[in-house]
């Protein structure tokens, strides 16, 4: 479609449309004759006009072609495909009679069958001699959260402690009386004739080391005489009372009956952990010592030994908190209704071999 | 991906990984850094990598990582410098292998990979356009001209063939 206005006269300042014009082919023949006369009349435009006749394209790319039309092309071997056919030969892509082709092309000539073997050659092998060297670098290693593993540890810690500790509390101690050693229990008591025997107290002292000052001590302090005593010092109970008339007979408690006539070394422990567990906590640190003391072992044969109800005894015994042997003696004897006896026998160096106290307790130096 | 998958993925593959980065590098300690940056990301995504993709995964990652390495290296690096390295070696040819491995050199960047990813880890055309994120087609386009250039490269060494 021509630029110009057909009303438009061609002149010096629109000229550059009727050039465009010329050039697309848009002006009639008497559009292009008048241009042509303006041209002889403006000669210094002519070569502004040629320079309008060099932009122009010609169609010469509309020449450029794809040269390699035949090497896209299949169903036949060629000289301009056959190297796509031998790559894809080495490559495997090809049916068999693609395949039988390729060789019958090969086979053909020389040149074709060494390109060919040459194609099948070009086929890369790693080097296994090249190793990564950091390997073990790479690896990572299992992560178990630090608080669950130190759960599970302090877990499995905590109850080993527990069964050790139960077991230890069980586990009777070292010099302890045994329930079902205990003689009072195994034969039977004959009936107390007559008042027991007064207390010598002037002449009787409680322990070695006693003194009228140390008996009013409370029972922290007796539990820690063990530890002050040498380690050598053993006690046992004897196999017979030395007293055994002094207390009037009277029939064993249910747990005695159940201590002493189950051989059972599991329920033997389990009744003595019963009986120590329920101690008042006045007397928690005797059953935590590791050896008794006297105390300690005289107050448990009492205990065992009395013809009472056990839970009222000790209750009874809480109550009175004797913390030597000579209260202990007057508690018992005060509820039991008679005086209990308290007799000692010391050897030539004034050491206390034996002890007894009425027919409840009894213990003897080894 | 549990640990002892990624450990045995280490064992499994981490040869293959670094051969096919320094034979596109060529440069040591750059496939070194590129095989450890790959196992570190994928440890990174272990939990969301299915142990029998993991192979895929490491060399997809690899190959990534190789070719951001390359444009940077490129792209710093003067062409004067990469005309003369691309024509380093030239004489001491003693077998087909060196012939080989110095023709896969010259190879352009994408046939390179793509036909070491086929003849060390057998990969097929898919697995490979996975690896590289070309088309099945677009592989198998390279592999063929890459291997036409090997065999004319090789071929015209009539003397040691």
């Amino acid at each position: 479609m021509p630029l110009f206005n057909k009303a438009m006269r061609i002149d010096r300042t629109n000229y550059e449309i009727f050039f465009l014009d010329y050039f697309e082919g848009s002006l009639s023949p008497a559009q292009a004759e008048e241009l042509m006369a303006f041209l002889e009349s403006e000669p210094d435009l002519r070569a502004e006009f040629e320079a309008f006749e060099m932009v122009t394209l010609d169609d010469s790319d509309g020449k450029v072609v794809f040269c390699a039309k035949d090497s896209l092309k299949r169903g036949q071997v060629t000289p301009a495909n056959y190297e796509w056919y031998f790559a894809a030969y080495a490559e495997g892509d090809l049916s068999p009679e693609d395949r039988s082709a390729v060789e019958a092309f090969a086979a053909s000539s020389p040149q074709r069958q060494r390109e060919f073997d040459l194609m099948q050659k070009v086929r890369l092998q790693a080097d296994q001699a090249i190793v990564f060297p950091g390997k073990e670098g790479l690896k990572q290693r299992k992560v178990i959260p630090l608080y669950s593993q130190m759960m599970r540890y302090g877990a499995a810690a905590a109850v080993i402690l527990f069964m050790a500790t139960l077991f230890f509390v069980q586990l009777p101690q070292p010099g302890q009386p045994q329930l079902a050693d205990l003689p009072a229990a195994t034969e039977p008591t004959t009936p107390a004739s007559g008042p027991a025997e007064e207390l010598p107290q002037a002449e009787v002292p409680l322990q070695p080391e006693a003194t009228d000052t140390q008996r009013a001590v409370s029972p922290e302090r007796e539990a820690s005489r063990p530890a002050e005593q040498p380690a050598s010092r053993e006690y046992e109970v004897p196999s017979r009372p030395l007293l055994a008339s002094r207390l009037p007979a009277r029939a064993a408690s249910p747990i005695e009956v159940a201590a002493l006539q189950e051989t059972n070394m599991e329920q033997r422990s389990e009744f003595e952990y019963w009986h120590l567990r329920n101690r008042t906590d006045d007397f928690a640190e005797e059953v935590e010592t590791p050896v008794p003391s006297l105390f300690q072992l005289a107050y448990a044969g009492v205990q065992r030994n009395i013809p009472e109800d056990i839970r009222r005894v000790e209750e009874r015994l809480a109550a009175s908190r004797p913390s030597s042997l000579r209260e202990l003696a007057g508690a018992v004897g005060s509820f039991i209704g008679n005086p209990l006896g308290l007799e000692s026998q010391r050897d030539e160096n004034g050491r206390l071999v034996q002890l007894a106290v009425g027919n409840s307790f009894e213990i003897t130096r080894k | 991906m549990t640990t002892a998958e990624y450990n045995q993925c280490v064992d499994r593959h981490a040869d293959g990984v670094y051969r096919f980065v320094l034979k596109n590098l060529r440069d040591e300690d750059r496939a070194r850094d590129i095989v450890q940056d790959s196992f570190e990301k994928m440890w990174m995504k272990r939990d969301e990598i299915d142990g029998s993709k993991a192979r895929s995964y490491l060399f997809t990652t690899a190959y990534h990582t190789m070719i951001d390495s390359i444009r940077r290296e490129r792209f710093s690096t003067g062409m004067n410098e990469v005309a003369h390295n691309e024509h380093a070696y030239h004489d001491g040819y003693s077998d087909l292998k060196e012939i080989l491995d110095e023709a896969v050199a010259r190879l352009p960047d994408i046939q390179r990979s793509v036909v070491l990813l086929r003849d060390y880890e057998g990969y097929s055309y898919q697995e490979i356009g996975e690896v590289t994120g070309l088309s099945e087609s677009q592989v198998k386009v390279y592999i063929y001209r890459a291997r036409t250039t090997l065999k004319n490269y090789i071929g015209s060494l009539d003397a040691v063939i």
